[in-house]
């Protein structure tokens, strides 16, 4: 995908973390970025993925790279918009 | 800028995760400065949201003390503080819902004198009072000051608002060029309003503060805002500045704050 090659240039684990606190906390790391910077996040499969991926998207992101790992957690690309 | 504790991204998470808020939203809210003139009806739940919502810095004016017939609207005041000074005892409600933020409580009465100082530097100024003196007062020196303004009045069941940006929307003036005269309206039936009444009202300049200082949505400009509890209608009426407006007009008559004489009610406390 788009995102292959590119290296983050922060990452946050919010496995374990809920809604909506796994977003507050996507959207804190967003913030301090600059725009166009890019964000890994690896978070919990089911509704964490899914909310925040369409929250973040909502807000002029882009989920650059969606990527399932093992252990079924997920790891998100996102270019700061 | 961006240093948000763990805590505070919880206790702000509600709003933080508001598109049209977010983080950088709520570190505007933690900047902005807001004065409240007025802890009764309109100023308590105005008071309470702003603190909740992370104002960072809130003067409280008032120069009354609580009284036993404030409680049924004045919710940020209790039993407890019957006899204490207003803006004190809202002051105290505040930080007991958000100690992280900074207020200050200011017993005074709005003068001509004073009102400049105290609108000075504010990113929004809430009016929360009750009488037609002190809401031209706050109108004149948030237009002279360039300060933002929500009006916000209430009388039985009924309540208006509008929001004011000084050179950009109409004002109170442009709207309502002088008080009604003295005796006009009666003392005693200006003093008659449902508590929830003046709680809607103050929760709606509560929420043209914080739209106001983040830049979410729309602001209430240009539109008068009345309301009717008794229906529950709500009515928009468009506005505009006013070329003859004697604040904000081309050629403006009011340059400086002034008082206006007011009869104090005589014996408002044995007003039912
Ligand atoms: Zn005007």
């Amino acid at each position: 995908m788009s995102g292959g090659g590119r290296r983050p240039d922060a990452e946050k684990n919010l496995v374990g973390t809920g809604c909506p606190m796994n977003l507050v906390y996507a959207k804190f790391e967003l913030a301090k970025l600059e725009q166009g910077k890019i964000l890994r996040l690896i978070i919990d499969d089911g509704a964490p993925v899914d909310n925040v991926s369409r929250s973040l998207a909502g807000e002029g992101h882009l989920i650059m790279e969606r990527e399932q790992l093992a252990d079924g957690t997920w790891s998100l690309l996102i270019r700061k918009g | 800028m961006i240093d948000f504790t763990p805590e505070q991204l919880q206790r702000y998470s509600r709003q933080i995760i508001l598109k049209e808020i977010g983080i950088e939203g709520q570190a505007k809210l933690r900047r902005s400065r807001v004065l409240i003139a007025g802890a009764g009806g309109l100023g308590s739940p105005a008071a309470l949201y702003l603190a909740a919502a992370g104002v960072g810095a809130i003067d409280i004016v008032d120069s009354d003390v609580v009284e036993v017939s404030n409680l049924q609207r004045q919710i940020a005041h209790g039993t407890s503080d019957i006899g204490r000074a207003k803006a004190q005892s809202a002051a105290e409600a505040m930080l007991a819902v958000n100690p992280e933020i900074k207020v200050r409580p200011l017993q005074t009465r709005l003068r001509a004198d004073n009102i400049m100082d105290l609108v000075r530097g504010m990113d929004f100024v809430l009016d929360g009072t009750d009488n037609f003196p002190a809401k031209f007062l706050l109108n004149d020196a948030c237009v002279l000051a360039g300060t933002p303004l929500s009006h916000g009045g209430v009388l039985g069941f009924a309540g208006q608002a509008m929001t004011i940006l000084p050179g950009r929307s109409a004002c109170y003036r442009c709207v309502f060029r002088r008080p009604p005269p003295p005796g006009a309206v009666s003392t005693c039936s200006e003093a008659e309003i449902l508590g929830a009444v003046a709680g809607l009202l103050g929760t709606i300049q509560a929420a043209e503060a914080v739209k106001c200082i983040t830049g979410a949505g729309v602001l209430l400009t240009d539109v008068l805002l009345r309301f009717d509890a008794l229906t529950m209608d709500f009515r928009r009426i468009s506005l505009a500045r006013q070329e003859d407006c004697p604040l904000c007009g081309k050629a403006p008559l009011i340059t400086a704050p002034i008082d206006i004489p007011w009869p104090a009610c005589p014996g408002a406390e044995q007003c039912p």
